[in-house]
């Protein structure tokens, strides 16, 4: 049996002609939470969605709890423990919150959906209030948590999350991070992709570092937080002490 | 009867069927984005199947299941053997294909069934309902019902079931929905169904009104797309209402003008609709 819950090796992507991930190694271990952190373009999002799926990979392999789903289709995927809660929520707007909820517990036993609706509502008291309601009426950080609880009702092996606190108001930032820092030390898995590197390094054990599709840098958060090259390129701080890190160009790909 | 409530009624009962073919069009686009042209020819088919189950001898009960079960079977086979296999290809091409099936299903039920027309009695007869000072046939009154009660169920089914939950999400942010582990091939395969069923639905009530060939299917699709379209293609209730809208303005022009123009202004209305209101006439621009 493999100590990683989800490990992906050597793994590329591209859109169109142009690869966006160059071979990409990333390993998660199961109740670990990890964050990816880069700047602009550097394939975060990318991997995330091609670890679901959304994205195919054209070189290396994918493996959830030790099986192949490389060449699995994204809803085999998330029944098989691979939750992603995308960049912009995402919500489905013309849904009640509950029939959100309800969407994510799809495929499990009807007493596990129930136990888990419970559970959500209590994570998210303000949801189990506004259940009745649709989701796209809900300001920007509770349809953040419908989209973090929607994929909790799956109760996945490994939860990714792109930009969760992307267009939020800052005291709703600090409570999704809560949130987030909630989730750590239990069954699932976290993958967190964040610009906000508080919330990143808070919620996180251990980080990569992406630059241009490529792993540039991977360790223990409080290592990365006060590498002073990891600060230059994620953090946009610059040291004259520092020589710019070489990085490779963008590779195009003949089909 | 007075010429209006005549015209009113007859032009209501066909919108019916119109509505029953926009909401199984709008349904199909919905969950897939393909606008299914062979819809009309699902009309025919249970049309054609309850006709020929009534003239074998059949009961009217045996001659329904006949109808749905036939009508049903061939919208699973279309999703099965022609839009899943080639679901790689964009909605232009799939769309082409359902023009395709459509000519398919026409061509296999000429050859089964020949040209003629063939005949159903009306569910209760002859009888008429009597309305203020005029009476019409109680066909009219089941086209309503069984119009209301198709659209009641569908929406039941949208509303109140896990499987019209997912396919309503799956209508809204397929990719989203296939992160929830939604199949979209599943969805995909239950919204045909489900147009089959209310393609078979529509051919039953009208068949007794028309006497059903092998060749009104084009027509009645492309009337059915005409009400999806008035109703915005988004949307359930739109498509109802515009299946309403085209049977009262088809009957007004034959009552008025004459029946040489019905289609001609009917497809005058989808153009102009096309042009003017893209969205429908229900919904706002970008809704």
């Amino acid at each position: 049996m493999t100590e990683y819950v989800l490990e992906a090796r050597g793994v590329a992507a591209r859109y169109g002609h142009i690869e966006a991930l160059h071979g990409v190694d990333l390993t998660v271990r199961a109740g670990e939470a990890v964050t990816l952190v880069g700047a602009n373009g550097a394939g975060k999002t990318t991997l995330l969605k091609t670890l679901v799926g959304l994205v195919a990979a054209t070189r290396g392999s994918i493996r959830l709890r030790g099986h192949d789903v490389t060449r699995w289709p994204v809803q085999k995927r998330a029944r098989a423990g691979l939750a992603l809660v995308p960049e912009g929520r995402h919500v489905f707007s013309g849904l009640s919150v509950q029939d959100n909820l309800l969407i994510g517990g799809h495929g499990r036993g009807r007493t596990a959906v129930r136990r888990a609706l419970v559970d959500v509502y209590d994570r998210f008291p303000v949801l189990a209030r506004r259940r009745r309601q649709r989701a796209g009426s809900l300001s920007g950080g509770e349809q953040q948590m419908v989209a973090i609880g929607r994929a909790l009702m799956a109760a996945p092996d490994v939860l990714l999350l792109d930009e969760p606190t992307l267009g939020l108001a800052p005291i709703v930032v600090a409570e999704v991070t809560d949130i987030l820092t909630g989730l750590t030390g239990g069954h699932t898995a976290i993958v967190l992709v964040e610009q906000n590197t508080e919330t990143a390094f808070r919620v996180a054990q251990r980080g990569y570092v992406l630059d241009r599709g490529l792993i540039r840098r991977t360790g223990d958060v409080a290592d990365l937080r006060t590498d002073p090259e990891v600060r230059a390129a994620y953090l946009g701080e610059t040291s004259r002490s520092q020589e710019p890190l070489p990085l490779p160009s963008p590779r195009k790909v003949t089909p | 009867m007075s010429p209006l409530v005549d015209f009113t009624v007859a032009g209501l009962a066909a919108g019916t069927t119109y509505a029953l073919v926009g909401v199984g069009i709008a349904l199909v686009h919905q969950v897939t984005g393909i606008i299914n042209f062979a819809q009309g020819e699902f009309v025919m088919l249970g049309a054609l199947l309850y006709a020929l189950g009534c003239e074998g001898g059949l009961p009217v009960s045996l001659a329904i299941s006949l109808a749905v079960t036939g009508t049903v079977a061939a919208g699973v086979a279309m999703q099965v053997l022609i839009i899943a296999p080639a679901r790689a290809a964009g909605p232009d091409r799939l769309i082409m294909l359902t023009i395709g099936a459509s000519i398919l299903v026409q061509g296999l039920c000429l050859t089964a069934f020949g040209a003629d027309q063939h005949f159903a009695p009306p569910f209760s007869g002859e009888s008429r309902v009597q309305f203020l000072t005029t009476s019409f046939s109680t066909q009219y009154v089941w086209c309503a019902v069984l119009t209301a009660g198709a659209v009641a169920g569908l929406w039941l089914l949208l509303n109140r079931t896990s499987w019209g939950r997912m396919l309503r999400a799956t209508a809204m942010d397929r990719d989203t929905a296939r992160l929830m582990g939604v199949s979209p091939q599943a969805m995909s395969l239950l919204a045909f169904l489900l147009a089959a069923a209310l393609a078979a639905a529509a051919g039953i009530v009208l068949a007794p009104l028309q006497p059903p060939d092998a060749t009104i299917g084009v027509a009645l699709g492309l009337k059915g797309f005409t009400a999806a379209v008035i109703g915005g293609l988004g949307s359930l209730f739109g498509a109802v209402v515009g299946g309403l809208v085209v049977g009262l303005v088809e009957a007004g022009v034959t009552g008025y003008l004459s029946s040489g123009y019905r289609d001609v202004i009917v497809f005058a209305v989808l153009l102009l609709t096309l042009m003017l209101r893209p969205h429908g006439l229900l919904r706002r621009s970008g809704s």
